[in-house]
């Protein structure tokens, strides 16, 4: 069952708390030694909370919208008492004393979470191969990356495990590993989610948002962990809105923006047929098909990189004495951000100013932007690159290409499942919307995937 | 004015291994070779984003 139908099923009694932590709890401990979605779990708790939650449903009370329903969320998200290990050596041992506010809001709503799940070390690289809790692992393909760095999160709820995960976001970490397992995600807007406890890979461009089986589900999810929270400086009072798409949803007359440039080069080709199809499925929905060129995204890649690399070793600096703590990959790229002089860390904050004000008035032409959410499906574990129109890239730059800018934009984008490639492995969209229109994408979401059906397709595990 | 990683890197970092050195000074040149031409037209004027605007139109800085 996904999110909204749990959450039915036990407002309507045919099912209990009791019942649905057990379950998850049956197929985290039946897969997860495969899959390798989580890092801590924690079934004692859950079922505590389980025992708790029914007993108060039968009492008449509903704390909110997910209460009584098993969630996860990734090992970066502090936890009161629960290790947080941030996917490394450096913090296997840390527990925190507090709640990240993601969590708090979690639990507030009513949200039982099962455990922690796995990602790429400090939520730094795409693959989630990670040295220190294991590889996490495609369900879709058992030899193929889940994606990263929120892998695990993607992987748990792919897999059926949970219903949603919450992952974070800094170049593509929640929708990069959503379009590789076949799943949704949701990155808000700069802003709109409190970062408050969860260990900082950038603060520019860090982001926390819901991985789910299902827009509607992302939807409800958003609605309990955003708003404003003064303890981190950068969230935003802009209120919060109804995020749910209304039945039946419509999208008549609303503009999609058809990027001519940039995301339709160098891609699979049933990448982009996919998203096409889809395009097509929104015209006989109503909306307007927009084609129109767009600020180069290479630009804002570039920048995007040179600013993560270094806030990156700014923030990891303290523990860079501990070299064989770390793994080869992230230990590469700290050492790349350290080297990177403090005039081009400014100079790209002061291009990013620049590429902000060139994108702004794309949004007087269109509602949102349609775009691939990867060149292509799930690479294999171990891949080191990808060949895209005879020109090689690697597998962390070619797979970042379409989703990395938003990042440094701060724009919201929801990725979603549109197809699958030639090896059946799947294909995700992304929707980009303006600043704060959450609502919009998740509307524009919520009728792409009814129009497509692909909700029904599970891996066979 | 193309910067010499390497020789940065001695100064800076002088743990880096000589094995790895080859491979982060690559990747550095490389992502020069892109951001060089936006560096250089930037105007004088133009602030950093360090300060991000969390609003649409931009008015709320936090």
């Amino acid at each position: 069952m996904n999110l909204h139908e749990s959450a039915q099923a036990l407002r309507q009694k045919a099912v209990s708390s009791a019942e649905l932590v057990s379950e998850s709890l049956r197929r985290i401990a039946a897969l997860d030694a495969k899959l390798r979605a989580f890092i801590t779990v924690t079934p004692e708790l859950a079922e505590e909370q389980a025992r708790q939650a029914d007993q108060e449903r039968a009492g008449g009370m509903a704390r909110g919208p997910l209460h009584g329903i098993p969630v996860a969320v990734k090992d970066v998200f502090f936890t009161r008492g629960v290790r947080t290990t941030c996917g490394s050596k450096i913090f296997a041992g840390y527990v925190p004393e507090y709640d990240s506010a993601v969590v708090e809001r979690l639990k507030a709503a009513g949200a039982i979470i099962v455990g922690k799940t796995n990602l790429h070390e400090f939520a730094y690289g795409v693959t989630s191969t990670n040295p220190h809790y294991g590889t996490v692992r495609n369900p879709w393909g058992l030899d193929r990356i889940a994606g990263g760095s929120s892998g695990g999160s993607a992987c748990a709820v792919a897999a059926g495990m949970v219903p949603m995960a919450m992952g974070n976001d800094t170049g593509g970490s929640i929708r990069l590993p959503a379009s590789f397992c076949g799943i949704v995600g949701l990155k808000p807007s700069f802003g709109r989610v409190s970062r408050y406890g969860v260990l900082p890979l950038d603060f520019s461009l860090d982001h926390m948002g819901p991985l789910t089986r299902c827009v509607r589900d992302a939807a409800l999810t958003l609605g309990v962990v955003a708003g404003f929270d003064p303890r981190d400086e950068t969230s935003s009072r802009q209120p919060v809105v109804p995020y749910l798409p209304a039945a039946p949803v419509s999208i008549r007359g609303l503009r999609i923006g058809l990027p001519e440039n940039y995301y339709f080069e160098r891609l699979n080709p049933s990448a982009a047929s996919a998203v096409r199809g889809a395009a097509r499925l929104a015209e006989q929905a109503g909306a307007r098909i927009v084609p129109l060129q767009v600020p180069d995204g290479g630009q804002l890649n570039a920048i995007g990189r040179i600013i993560l690399l270094s806030e990156a070793s700014a923030t990891m600096e303290r523990h860079l004495h501990r070299r064989e703590d770390f793994g080869p990959d992230v230990l590469a790229l700290l050492d790349q951000g350290r080297l990177i002089p403090a005039t081009d860390y400014i100079n790209a904050q002061r291009v990013r100013r620049l590429l902000q004000q060139e994108f702004r008035p794309l949004w007087k032409q269109v509602d949102c932007l349609l775009t691939p959410t990867t060149p292509t499906g799930a690479p294999r574990i171990g891949q080191a690159t990808i060949d895209l129109d005879g020109q090689e890239e690697e597998v962390r730059v070619a797979s970042t290409r379409f989703v990395r800018g938003i990042n440094v934009l701060g724009l919201p984008a929801l990725s979603l499942p549109c197809g699958f490639d030639e090896e059946g492995l799947p294909l995700g969209l992304q929707i980009i919307g303006p600043m704060f229109q959450e609502a919009t994408i998740l509307q524009v979401g919520a009728a792409l995937e009814d129009a497509l059906g692909l909700t029904h397709r599970q891996p066979i595990l | 004015m193309r910067r010499d990683w390497k020789q940065i890197a001695r100064g800076i970092a002088p743990e880096i291994p000589q094995n790895e050195l080859e491979g982060v000074a690559a990747v550095l040149q490389a992502l020069e070779e892109q951001f060089a031409p936006l560096r250089e037209r930037l105007p004088y004027e133009t602030e950093p984003a360090l300060i991000f605007p969390c609003d649409a139109a931009g008015e709320e800085l936090v």
